[in-house]
């Protein structure tokens, strides 16, 4: 444990993170759907002579470049800010590994936003065959920002085995390539370029509902048929995008979904697949509520339709993100980091793995925030320990001492507090609410063991540490569940009592 | 005890001088940019109070209008710093992030924020609707440009916390700000120097404005632009010696004995500085000349790099006893460089076609700018 912890109480880091990125997604896909549609409407219009098509475009081209030239833009450095808060590690190896995948995205960035705004600005102002030139320059690099990150974000799920091979011996950016174009990035790129085109169309519609169906019938009755021609192609070729995609993850990891699916009957979903339903469902409903109220009455389909679709594709977006999220777990970077940063594959010299490392030598011991007079207290703690006494209750007060409850609060910060809070999102308090100590010390001795046949390997990282750092815990995580309650433990609480010393 | 995490074992993907050459240029222009934001947005309450004048109210409006695109160009360019800096120093970084926590976080929120209101003011800076509700508009004004002082501030408190690990412990355990300003001497002195030159650099934006097709009194608006700018650049001369001085003496004793690259980047920007201070005085009586406003842009531009080098020159010096660039272990990735070199010229071709472009689009009659703002 290098770094300091970022606690952010009751919602958790995790959630700030989601919160941010699944605008962030919607966006930027939207941005990459957007900059394919505006110069295939365009061209459409100049092929036929549609010069009313042409007055409706450029307010959608307007809305787009305030789009991603702001929010785009401010949300995608809300999330570099925030993964640096909440996993510092892992955006360590992300950021040395890919660097200049995403300075090459930059540049690509760059582009998209100037064409885009060129576009706008020129509306009417250049000849139509330049103007649809920079039209197609703004799809080409929007696209090409999509083709960067998808490659580092399959990345952290499916690194892939030339990678893996290397991992932690130093020689990782030897392999940037087979990393980039890892086993997910192909159907990923599909998955992902498709959801671009359906949500091109969604808020083709949403522009499109805001055309006066009375003055402009015919114009708002072809803009929505066509546009809605733009939500077709996902849902028919989404679902084996989607096989594809999940025949790519390791089974390790597609067990989180398939455990979901197979035990539908007896209701023991993963965490998983009901997001993924979720998936299912909105966009099920998406097409539904596009086919009967715009295509087949487009000159009524008002603004609240539009937005109501708006809101069931951010819930879509969402959960797909929240699935691809929660398939990762317990990683961060794919069978090499876990989430809370500590490495799975060995590390420089002696080549052991951060786990036995931490398992040996204690995983505060590397922890840098922790005062002088905590380490002493802890050192005792230790001593009193390993002197095999077990030290008996009536020996010690009723309290736990507050450097132990430190060093058992330092454990959960560090190793915990990547996926729960105390209180609230994934709360410990709740977990642990029916748990005495001893049941607490099982739950965390199976943490610890990491045994194959355990449950908790498919979503959480191992617990790492020496036993008294591990007691400390399960001292630390007895007090925030039962802090303030006459809670007896059954066995002899191992405690170094202020009276000790 | 000794707070720093080990650096990143992957090590470097470029050599040293690579990395920090991208990232002193990206930071470069993205200063430039966000000079016009923190300073355009002061610069705007000032002559928000003038609007009754025809030239003020013209070059208010149209300082209104590059803001936003300015801001989102100063975003945009703010990445390629980002990324570079976490290469870096990435140890040193991301530490200083998660102890300023909430803050780091705040400080994308407060800029949303700033963006929103400059577009509320935009809505309600009609010529129409010049002297209606005046409280309001200076009360944006005002939410504005302190916005993007206090989101300087949050920068400065940052880049402050790189330098300076001997304070870690105490800032994240104890109060963030009660142990910046108590135990970091330049924390002050850097941050009034960085807003002030942010001003100094911004002025020149507005002698471009003021000089732009169709601009009434011409010469007043630049010459205003050109005022502030050579008001700052005074102010920061005084605050240059402050900050030197808030700096560890053995450093600044090196320093003046050139003894050190220091002490060379240093004495370049002082090079830079004082024909740039001539130009702007110059620009003061003639603020309509165009070879000198090139001139002074160029000598601006240039010493914002300068001052950029010299910056992170100092972190090194300053962290050398933590940390040199020199323990990275490096194992360059050809391959995506040259990708990524080759893509930055080709950006810079197609920047280059689309400036012809809209050459070729605004060459025609109508005064753009009134359209852009609209
Ligand atoms: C990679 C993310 C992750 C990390 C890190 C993590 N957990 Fe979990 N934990 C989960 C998930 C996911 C669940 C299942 C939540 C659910 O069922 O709603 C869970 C469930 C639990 C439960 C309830 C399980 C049960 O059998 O009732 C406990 C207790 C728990 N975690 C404790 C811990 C402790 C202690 C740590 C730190 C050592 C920790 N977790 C670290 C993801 C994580």
């Amino acid at each position: 444990m290098n770094y300091p912890a970022w606690d952010v109480p009751h919602i958790g880091s995790g959630w700030v993170i989601g919160s941010i990125a699944i605008f962030h997604v919607m966006i930027s896909h939207f941005a990459v759907g957007g900059g394919l549609y505006l110069p295939m409407a365009e061209s459409r219009a100049l092929k036929k002579g549609r010069k009313d098509w042409l007055e409706f475009l450029p307010n959608h081209a307007k809305f787009f470049l305030i789009l991603t030239g702001v929010y785009g833009a401010v949300s995608g450095v809300g999330i570099w800010f925030a993964i640096g808060l909440a996993s510092p590690e892992g955006t360590s190896t992300l950021i040395h590994n890919f660097v200049f995948g995403w300075a090459i995205e930059w540049v690509f960035f760059i582009i998209e936003l100037s064409t885009a705004a060129v576009y706008y600005y020129t509306w009417n102002r250049i000849p139509e065959r330049l103007h649809l030139k920079v039209g197609w320059l703004y799809a080409g690099a929007s696209f090409f920002t999509l083709f960067i990150i998808n490659g580092i974000l399959t990345f952290m799920l499916t690194p892939g085995a030339a990678w893996l091979e290397v991992a932690g011996s130093g020689q990782e950016a030897s392999r940037f390539f087979q990393a980039f174009f890892n086993p997910t990035y192909w159907p990923s790129l599909f998955l992902r370029t498709l959801v671009c085109v359906s949500l091109a169309g969604l808020w083709a519609l949403v522009t499109a509902s805001r055309l006066d169906g009375n003055k402009q019938g015919a114009l708002k009755t072809e803009v929505i048929r066509w546009s809605f021609g733009w939500l077709l192609p996902a849902f028919f070729l989404m679902p084996i995008c989607f096989l594809w995609y999940l025949y790519q993850v390791p089974e390790s990891q597609s067990q989180l979904l398939g455990l979901g699916i197979s035990t539908i009957g007896s209701g023991t979903f993963t965490q998983v697949t009901r997001t993924a339903l979720i998936t299912v469902m909105t966009s099920a409903t998406i097409l539904c509520i596009a086919y009967f109220v715009a295509y087949r009455n487009p000159r009524e389909f008002g603004f609240g339709y539009a937005v109501c679709l708006l809101v069931l594709g951010l819930a879509a977006t969402g959960s797909t993100e929240k699935a691809r999220e929660m398939l990762r777990k317990p990683y961060v970077v794919g069978e090499h980091m876990y989430s809370n940063g500590i490495r799975k594959t060995p590390v420089g010299e002696p080549h052991i793995s951060e786990v036995e490392k931490f398992n040996s030598e204690g995983y505060l011991t590397q922890s840098l925030w922790a005062t002088e007079e905590e380490r002493v207290a802890w050192a005792e703690f230790d001593h009193a320990w390993n002197g095999g006494v077990q030290l008996a209750s009536e020996t010690l007060g009723p309290q736990v001492a507050p450097e132990t409850l430190r060093r058992g609060e330092l454990m959960f910060q560090g190793q915990c507090l990547a996926c729960h809070t105390r209180d609230a999102y994934r709360s410990m308090k709740n977990f642990l609410r029916d748990r005495d100590l001893t049941s607490i010390r099982n739950m965390l001795g199976m943490l610890h063991d990491y045994k194959e046949d355990s449950p908790y390997r498919a979503f959480m990282p191992p617990l790492v540490g020496t036993e008294t750092e591990r007691e400390a815990l399960a001292l630390y995580l007895n007090e925030m569940a039962h802090g303030g309650e006459q809670a007896q433990p059954a066995e002899p609480v191992h405690q170094v009592a202020r009276t000790n010393n | 005890m000794d707070l720093i995490p080990s650096p990143d074992s992957l090590g470097l993907p470029a050599p040293v001088w690579l990395l920090l050459l991208l990232h002193d240029v990206t930071q470069t222009i993205h200063f430039l940019f966000m000079n016009f934001v923190l300073g355009g947005s002061w610069f705007l309450l000032w002559l928000h109070f003038g609007r009754k004048v025809d030239w003020k109210e013209q070059l208010y409006q149209r300082c209104l209008s590059v803001l936003p695109v300015a801001l989102s160009m100063a975003i945009t360019f703010g990445i390629g710093p980002l990324l570079f800096v976490q290469v870096l120093y990435g140890q040193f970084f991301y530490t200083a992030n998660i102890i300023m926590g909430h803050f780091w976080l705040g400080l994308l929120l407060i800029l949303v924020i700033a963006f929103y209101l400059i577009y509320v003011l935009k809505a309600k800076s009609g010529s129409d609707d010049r002297f209606s509700s005046p409280i309001l508009r200076l009360t944006l004004h005002l939410a504005i440009a302190l916005s993007f002082t206090f989101i300087a501030l949050l920068h400065t408190a940052n880049a402050v916390l790189v330098l300076t690990p001997e304070i870690w412990e105490e800032a994240y355990t104890g109060s963030l700000w009660g142990t910046l300003l108590s135990r970091s001497e330049f924390l002050i002195p850097r941050y009034l120097h960085n807003v002030v030159g942010a001003i100094g650099i911004g002025g020149l934006w507005i002698v471009w404005i003021g000089n732009y097709r169709g601009s009434l009194n011409a010469s007043d608006q630049a010459r205003s632009g050109a005022v502030m700018s050579l008001v700052a650049t005074f102010i920061q001369m005084i605050l240059g010696f402050w900050y030197l001085a808030a700096l560890p003496t053995d450093l600044v004793k090196s320093l003046m004995r050139f003894d050190s690259t220091l002490g060379w980047h240093f004495a370049s920007s002082i090079l830079v500085a004082m024909p740039f201070t001539v130009c702007l005085f110059a620009l003061t009586v003639i603020p309509c000349h165009r070879l000198l406003r090139w001139i002074t842009s160029g000598l601006g531009a240039l010493l914002v790099f300068a001052m950029v080098v010299f910056s992170e020159k100092l972190r090194e010096v300053l962290l050398e006893n933590y940390f040199t660039l020199a323990e990275w272990k490096v194992d360059t990735q050809w391959g995506p460089i040259l990708i990524f070199l080759g893509l930055f010229v080709f950006g810079l071709v197609v920047l280059a076609w689309i400036a012809w472009a809209l050459w070729k689009g605004f060459g025609q009659p109508g005064d753009p700018s009134e359209e852009i703002s609209s």
